[in-house]
């Protein structure tokens, strides 16, 4: 008992340590993970901590477990509408963007390192694939919005990636076990079967999980548990059916996520905490685990195979698989910076170890500095690369409060709730008059001044300060937000400086605008709109923020509803 | 100088004017340029409704910047219209408007004339100008201001 509480009051003080020293570098604008892995190192046999901790069995255990709850939170979050843009790029940066890059660290690694080819290739594999957590934490902190098609991509393919680089090192160990015979068919096979049986698994098993989760009705605590309870309960028969379990669990996420679910606001909500939790005791654990003064002396040779993987192997990755999709320069520069590092590699360098492959310890500390290195680098310069390469959008305030309404079938109304800012377009409005109205998405339903509620009727006009409650629909929150939250004009030089001063409908005809505003138009495009032109002219179905230049004049997409053009931004440039 | 200052003339500000809809004011702004300029007030109408259809000229807070290509006209030209009362006008922001400027081009016109456009987004984004202008008691006060105003480069 006493050795029990010995160490259940150590983790959460250092849990506690990490998580309230996150405020200070969030300001400095360092990733979160950074600090529980520093904390962890601190309270390691180098640091003042001095705890010794060479369990490789338990950061093993701990991090497979880990690593499931965060692709089930993952999949939670993925929306499957972004697909429309995302899901091409996403599975081939996944799956070949995967290889090509395991590959050539793997090629580097055994040139720089002199390791064995099976060894470079595994240090490859271990490497290869990209962190969600990690991406997303930061460009939150960060405040950017990223365009649809760069974050659904980045967001897909983080989530996605890791059944790939598990494969690969899975397979790549077996071959070095003895355990199976390094052939293409039986590693064609070993593929097949492993994703196979992830996908079927975790499709079929998510599809289940949703029916029982709408079919009983329990407590509203209870809905997180059971989808947890589920979703590792699939993790593991998968698993053990040889199957890849991680693949199985993103998908049921990603399943279960996008169809309507009972109580889904405290499911993720509860799964985003687990998610983070798993995050930070995985990064203590691990930083626990690593010996700087081991790190040290090979400190040069790991620097360089990481700046290797960050500036050469991920980049020519990157544009193998982005550029036949028509993605920009500029798209494919800033997916490639955001090939972020986190715990993935660090627990699948725990594999070899496990597995008793010689040299295993020092493929870990490698991987363990690439991840230091990629967090550090890449990791505090997202939000900045993000603004570089001109891949953000305007952002929306978010309500202050929501909450998703249990209905059958279709689950898109929601209550929502909004301080009205000084200066926001909505002040002095009254409560009726809000965006969308007219077209059955908003409803008002009640104003809260200080402790008095009032109904939206009887209501005086909106004050800066008021709390005002509506009924909405997911697509009305962006113009609700900017109607109540945000003092307009900050707001407005911010959208005039993206989307330019004037806005067209997507079907006002290209003609007419081509004689208003003296740009050429091509033979063919004389009969377009100027949705169609501009999707014509993109080569890929568009997102706000895509824009095509005529000379002086640029046209900007600004809004979509569900995939078509319905306004467009002109910016005359000068 | 603004190439503004340059298409305003003095007497094409109008403070308080009582009209009740976009088509109105077009309207009035027709019958204004036929008398000075005698060009057939349908024309000008409709030049200006063609390019609302194409979307919305409200910029938003109040302010639009309906324009069109004007057969027969020769040189661009321009009126400053304040509404008695905002219009709907179907703008970003869903707000009325109650600022206009009415911007004229020959239909040959070049590029100046997009850069007089730009020039007047720049104009009216500046929340004290819409502030003055709402607030001048004579047509004389708003013409100075919009004339003496001077744009800044590479914004």
């Amino acid at each position: 008992m006493g050795q029990l509480n010995y160490w259940l009051l150590l983790g959460s003080f250092l849990l506690l340590l990490a998580t309230l020293s996150s405020t200070i570098t969030a300001r400095l604008g360092l990733p979160l993970l950074l600090v529980f892995l520093g904390v962890g190192m601190l309270a390691g046999d180098s640091g003042p901590g001095q705890i010794q901790f060479s369990n490789y069995p338990l950061a093993f255990g701990v991090g497979n477990v880990a690593l499931a709850v965060i692709l089930l939170a993952g999949g939670l979050q993925t929306r499957i509408q972004s697909f429309r843009v995302a899901l091409k790029p996403a599975l081939s940066l996944a799956t070949v963007g995967v290889v090509v890059s395991a590959g050539l660290a793997g090629a580097f690694a055994a040139w720089l390192l002199g390791l064995p080819w099976l060894h470079a290739m595994l240090l490859g594999a271990i490497v290869g694939s990209t962190d969600a957590a990690a991406v997303f934490a930061q460009l939150r902190y960060g405040g950017v919005r990223l365009n649809e098609r760069v974050g659904a991509t980045l967001e897909i393919e983080s989530g996605a990636n890791d059944p790939m680089a598990i494969f690969l090192v899975i397979t790549l160990l077996s071959v070095m076990t003895g355990a199976s015979q390094p052939g293409a068919l039986s590693m064609l096979g070993e593929f097949l079967r492993q994703f196979g049986f992830g996908a079927v698994g975790g499709l079929a098993g998510g599809w289940l999980l949703s029916r029982a989760a709408a079919r009983f009705t329990l407590a509203e605590s209870l809905y997180p548990l059971l989808i947890l309870g589920g979703g590792l309960m699939i993790f593991a028969a998968v698993n053990s059916a040889g199957g890849s379990g991680f693949l199985a669990i993103y998908l049921a996420g990603l399943v279960i996520g996008n169809r309507p679910l009972p109580a889904s606001e405290s499911v993720r909500g509860m799964m985003d905490g687990l998610a983070w939790l798993a995050q930070a005791g995985m990064f203590l654990l691990l930083g626990l685990l690593v010996t700087p003064s081991r790190l040290l002396p090979e400190i040069a040779p790991s620097l360089a195979f990481a700046a290797f993987l960050m500036f050469i192997a991920r980049p020519i990755a990157v544009a193998l698989c982005l550029v036949p999709l028509k993605f920009s320069r500029r798209e494919i520069v800033f997916v490639s910076w955001v090939g972020l590092r986190g715990a993935v590699p660090i627990v699948l360098a725990t594999f070899p170890i496990m597995a008793g492959v010689s040299g295993a310890v020092a493929l870990f500390d490698i991987a363990f500095a690439v991840v230091l290195a990629s967090l550090l680098i890449q990791g505090t310069l997202v939000p900045w690369m993000a603004k570089r390469c001109k891949v953000e959008v305007p952002d929306y305030p978010e309500p202050l409060a929501r909450h998703g309404l249990r209905q059958p079938g279709r689950a898109d109304w929601q209550i929502v709730q909004y301080r009205i800012v000084a200066d926001a377009p909505g002040e002095h409005s009254v409560a009726h008059a809000a965006p969308h109205l007219e077209h059955g998405r908003v409803k008002p339903l009640a104003v809260l001044r200080g402790v008095r509620l009032t109904l939206p009727r009887q209501a005086e006009r909106l004050r800066a300060g008021d709390l005002i409650v509506l009924a909405a629909t997911e697509d009305a929150l962006p113009e609700l937000g900017r109607w109540y939250g945000e003092a307009q004009n900050a707001r407005m030089a911010y959208e005039r400086s993206f989307f330019g001063d004037f806005v067209l409908d997507g079907d006002a005809p290209l003609t007419a605008l081509a004689e208003l505003y003296d740009f050429p138009v091509a033979a063919g495009e004389a009969e377009f709109d100027v949705a169609t032109l501009i999707r014509n002219r993109l080569h890929r179905p568009a997102v706000v923020g895509d824009r095509i230049t005529f000379g002086t004049v640029t046209l900007i997409v600004r809004e979509l509803e569900r995939g078509r053009i319905t306004r467009v931004g002109l910016k005359l440039d000068h | 100088m603004s190439l503004i200052s340059k298409i305003l003339p003095t007497q094409n500000v109008f403070l308080d004017m009582d009209v009740g809809s976009k088509k109105r004011v077009f309207e009035q702004v027709g019958i204004l340029f036929e008398n000075s300029h005698g060009i057939a007030r349908s024309v000008i109408f409709d030049s200006l409704f063609a390019r609302e259809k194409l979307g919305s000229t409200g910029l938003g807070q109040g302010v639009a910047i309906p324009h069109g290509r004007i057969k027969g006209l020769k040189e661009a030209t321009g009126a400053f219209v304040r509404l008695k009362a905002p219009i709907p006008y179907d703008a970003p922001d869903g707000k009325p408007v109650s600022l206009i400027f009415v911007l004229l081009v020959p239909a040959n016109a070049t590029d100046l004339h997009l850069q007089i456009l730009s020039e007047l987004a720049q104009l009216f984004s500046d929340k004290t100008v819409r502030e003055q202008l709402s607030s001048f008691d004579e047509a004389g006060q708003a013409y100075k201001l919009i004339s003496t105003w001077e744009p800044y480069a590479g914004f």
